[in-house]
């Protein structure tokens, strides 16, 4: 998957400002069903294991970034990060953090329920198979010519004439042959374009306050966006778009 | 239910799939997972509002529209966003980045802001 912006060091405040949100938003969650658990008489320890669970999807689909080393290369943006966020103490973790690992499994140990200051995310690369919704793409098996000739029973050349008899059955594998090009059959479907899984395609999540447009410019004014670009999570609280259509 | 708009991201999709792996073991009733996700709606629209700061502006190719329900729908090709993590902190905090295609998917802020003050008050 390419990044058009480059391999940035310092994926900026934006980007690491989410995963102490996220963990917030989990927090408050899990503190606000609480109630409702003991009221229907579940163990807290499911809660617990929500709690992970959810943890771990959500480190495993990598959106968080990884940690970056500042000391690495920097961009010629030199980007920072930003101490304006809430997220000041993990930016000092993330200096800390040595290396990055590959997997996302030692980054799934890394969440600790519990423990406020947690390290950041080692995701390492977007890995390339992140997400588990499968999304079996149908490729329409090729015709095989050679084969067909094989298979029909008798018959050496399916164009050539044949006998009566062999017929119907050099028809039906003439038919097997030329089925993928001719007719119409499931294989042939193009996969959805508009079905595309939503965490495989770059969307953005939000409100619109206002949209406008005036003959072909579009002009929208956005807020408390999800923004999911190249695997990544940005959160914005506004946004405005311009565009051409 | 334009709340429910934030359950396709991916903490959303997260948590849905956590609270599936325990429903499938029985561990909690569907009616429990409902309020979770519930809590999920209020608690995600909250930390977008108090707790990010972030802002960005983009441009690009608009290639579909789509309006329904009160809800845009854009499909946007070539896109240039530039994301600064606060407002006015530009300079050398912004981030560029880029996308040859992308999803809008926008609900109106004044439905989600009634239906949020509604279960407030409910």
């Amino acid at each position: 998957m390419s990044r058009a912006g480059g391999e940035k060091a310092g994926r900026p405040g934006v980007g690491e400002a989410t995963l102490g949100v996220y963990q917030g938003v989990i927090d408050d969650v899990v503190a606000n069903v609480k109630a409702d658990f003991v009221q229907e008489g579940v163990d807290e320890a499911v809660l617990d294991e929500l709690r992970s669970l959810w943890e771990s999807h959500i480190v495993k689909l990598g959106v968080l970034g990884k940690a970056n080393d500042p000391s690495g290369k920097q961009s010629k943006e030199g980007v920072r990060a930003a101490d304006a966020l809430t997220l000041s103490e993990d930016a000092s973790v993330l200096a800390a953090r040595p290396t990055k690992d590959q997997s996302p499994g030692p980054g799934a140990a890394a969440l600790d329920h519990g423990d406020r200051k947690r390290p950041i995310i080692e995701t390492g690369d977007t890995p390339p198979t992140k997400l588990v919704k499968t999304e079996a793409i149908q490729t329409p098996s090729i015709p095989q010519w050679d084969g067909a000739a094989e298979e029909a029973a008798g018959v050496s050349d399916p164009s050539s004439s044949v006998p009566a008899g062999a017929e119907a059955e050099a028809e039906d594998n003439l038919d097997d042959v030329e089925l993928d090009d001719d007719e119409l059959n499931e294989d042939d479907d193009l996969e959805d374009v508009d079905a595309v899984g939503s965490d495989s395609e770059d969307q953005l999540l939000g409100q619109f306050d206002k949209v406008h447009r005036s003959k072909a410019r579009w002009k929208v004014n956005l807020r408390h966006c999800i923004l999911q670009l190249d695997g990544r999570d940005y959160l914005l609280h506004k946004a405005t778009g311009e565009f051409n259509f | 239910m334009t709340d429910a708009l934030y359950r396709s991201s991916s903490i959303g999709e997260s948590l849905m799939g956590a609270l599936k792996l325990l429903q499938d073991d029985g561990k909690i009733s569907d009616v429990l997972a409902m309020r979770v996700i519930q809590e999920f709606d209020a608690a995600i629209l909250r930390a977008l509002d108090k707790r990010v700061t972030a802002k960005s502006s983009f441009k690009g190719q608009l290639d579909t529209y789509r309006y329904c329900d009160n809800v845009w729908d854009f499909e946007l090709r070539d896109v240039i966003l530039k994301l600064s993590p606060t407002q006015g902190s530009s300079k050398r905090d912004e981030l560029e980045l880029a996308a040859k295609h992308m999803r809008l998917i926008l609900v109106d802020s004044k439905v989600v802001t009634a239906a949020a003050g509604q279960h407030a008050a409910g």
